[in-house]
């Protein structure tokens, strides 16, 4: 069952918006899990404000682009081939997802989540939504004409408050784990259903919108 | 009673998980709620995300969804960071 798994995965496309916190991790868990081909999306670079959260910023990573530093990672790893843009998605990179299987959300703004809702259906790809605040997050598998995301941030915002370390990682690989089950059709979150992370009390739960 | 659980920013800002209060509807009870504790406005809770029972006011009857005793409802705000 494993192996088949593996055989599924290894034939996947998948794009990764954004390397930071959420991305960086997502990026090491999927490098491992074997995919056959990631293609990773940052026009940002490490800063030393990122090191106590983001995977891959470290003394000799400050300075660099997100995305190209985790490319550069996951080819070190060995199993996955990956191919970095660095830059925000936007327009122009549409014609580089065709033929993926999906887009995990890795960003780190309403504005750009927005967008990507839209890209879900221009493009009919899905996108696994993750996002953390403080010590919280929530994941969603958002498929392409899903409102899931319009829904979530049509009212009150809160300002980004600083996180640690082991939220963008635990928000990160329950996002890997709805991609796989997503990928392997393994009875994924259901359309607009969320699962809210809370790690303050140490609990999960799924709402639906 | 009606139990209020806090998901998210309010959990820490109102530094408690959940409240029970009596309140006839959605409305009545962020008026409540903000008045027992003023970091958030009726206004600003208004914003929020809210389910009675699990189901979001914005498929029931929105603020004017009546409430009875022994209902859950669960008010949150996105986290948008990565």
């Amino acid at each position: 069952m494993y192996s088949e798994l593996l055989d599924i995965l290894h034939s996947k496309k998948i794009v990764v918006v954004g390397a930071g916190g959420l991305g960086g991790n997502i990026v090491n868990l999927i490098s491992r899990l074997g995919i056959g081909k990631i293609l990773i999306f940052d026009g940002d670079i490490f800063d030393s404000s990122n090191i106590n959260r983001q995977l891959y910023c470290n003394q000799f990573t400050l300075g660099k682009n997100k995305a190209e530093v985790a490319a550069e990672e996951t080819r070190k790893i060995g199993i996955s081939d990956a191919e970095s843009i660095p830059d925000f998605f936007q327009e122009k990179y549409f014609p580089l997802i065709k033929g993926y299987d999906c887009i995990i959300d890795a960003t780190d703004s309403v504005s750009a989540r927005i967008y990507l809702e839209q890209v879900a259906i221009r493009s009919g790809i899905t996108v696994i939504h993750g996002a953390i605040n403080a010590y919280f997050g929530q994941i969603a598998v958002v498929r392409p004409g899903d409102k899931t995301l319009s829904k979530l941030y049509s009212g009150k915002i809160e300002p980004t408050r600083e996180t640690i370390s082991y939220i963008p990682a635990t928000v990160a690989a329950v996002q890997v784990c709805q991609m796989v089950k997503f990928l392997s059709n393994a009875a994924p979150l259901d359309r607009e259903e969320v699962l809210l992370v809370d790690m303050f009390s140490c609990q999960m739960r799924t709402i639906k919108l | 009673m009606i139990k209020i659980e806090f998901f998210g920013l309010y959990r820490l800002n109102y530094k408690m998980s959940s409240w029970e209060t009596e309140a006839a509807d959605v409305n009545n009870l962020l008026k409540k709620l903000s008045e027992y504790n003023s970091f958030y406005s009726y206004k600003q809770l208004k914003d929020s995300i809210i389910l009675v029972n699990g189901k979001n006011i914005m498929d029931l009857n929105r603020f004017r969804t009546r409430l009875k005793e022994g209902d859950n409802v669960l008010i949150m705000s996105p986290a948008s960071g990565g």
